[in-house]
């Protein structure tokens, strides 16, 4: 997959799943991964980007005597998903598009 | 490996990469390896299934900007020359290519400012044509009641409500396929970026 498309649908998943609540790192990569394959690696520079643009708030929270850092979704981030959605609406139109050209073409 | 041999390893690796916030990359992956270690896992089986370092570092160096990695790459090679003792080769290119590579370094950043200055420059001029259409809309629209204080004719009404809605119709129209070019030629900048820094890594 397209590492641009890639980046932005993770963006998307984490959004979404931040939607449902607040959640912590491990089980963002759990939650995520039930859909689309990703590591911690890979999860940390997006976290890090959504929290800059704003997307995202970030804050400590006391758990089984360490700090756990929880993310939250903002106003901001959600709009996001919205136009996100809408964007995908657009995909799905041209992939549908794609499809029953190709369908037409071969048959 | 434990969780502070793997810590302090990737520690290490990011330290030798010059990398930013190193402090808040270990909080974070110490953090996923103790929610692992609570989710069952012992410890070393938590560490082995992280990821490994070399792929942190990759994914962190990816992010930094390009006249940082520009700059740790000339590093690199200065530093490579000065252990071998053939510092020397370096001062001397410099000096003595200075007429050749100055004006070609030159040239390729005002060519790479000047693409990047007409191609905002077109987007946004798009932005403002469409506004000027949609302020010209509402213009149109304000004078067309001025039929009622008579100040114009009736053919001027019609003239000035028709020009309104055509006005606001070509706004509307204009709007989603802007903001549609914006987007891509955001994501074509971001693409070229990012093969730029591929270079350097």
């Amino acid at each position: 997959m397209d590492s641009q498309f890639r980046r932005g649908i993770l963006d998307a998943c984490v959004l979404a799943v931040l939607e449902r609540g607040e959640s912590y790192g491990y089980q963002l990569v759990k939650d995520i991964s039930e859909f689309i394959e990703i590591s911690e690696s890979t999860l940390y520079p997006i976290l890090k980007r959504l929290e800059q643009t704003n997307m995202l708030e970030v804050f400590s929270q006391e758990h089984n005597g360490r700090l756990r850092k929880y993310y939250r979704i903002t106003p901001t981030g959600r709009n996001r998903i919205t136009e996100l959605l809408n964007e995908w609406a657009e995909i799905v139109k041209v992939y549908k598009f794609i499809v029953e050209e190709r369908g037409e073409s071969h048959e | 490996m434990n969780k502070q041999e793997y810590l302090n390893a990737l520690r290490d690796a990011l330290e030798k990469q010059s990398i930013s916030n190193i402090d808040n990359m270990i909080e974070y992956y110490d953090e996923m390896i103790c929610d692992r270690m609570e989710d069952g896992m012992s410890e070393e089986d938590a560490v082995n299934s992280m990821d490994s370092i070399t792929d942190i570092v990759h994914e962190a160096v990816l992010d930094k900007s390009v006249p940082t990695l520009v700059k740790e790459k000339v590093k690199k090679s200065r530093d490579k020359a000065k252990s071998e003792g053939k510092e020397w080769i370096w001062i001397l290119l410099a000096v003595l290519g200075f007429p050749v590579w100055f004006p070609l370094v030159l040239t390729f950043a005002i060519l790479l400012f000047v693409f990047f200055l007409v191609f905002w420059i077109l987007v946004g001029t798009l932005f403002i044509i469409v506004l000027a259409l949609g302020i010209s809309a509402v213009a149109c629209f304000l004078t067309s009641f001025t039929v009622l204080f008579g100040y114009i004719s009736f053919p001027g009404f019609v003239v000035s409500l028709g020009g309104a809605l055509a006005l606001a119709g070509i706004t509307i129209l204009l709007w989603k396929p802007i903001v549609a070019f914006s987007k891509v030629a955001a994501g074509f900048f971001k693409d070229i970026i990012i093969s730029i820094k591929k270079k350097f890594i």
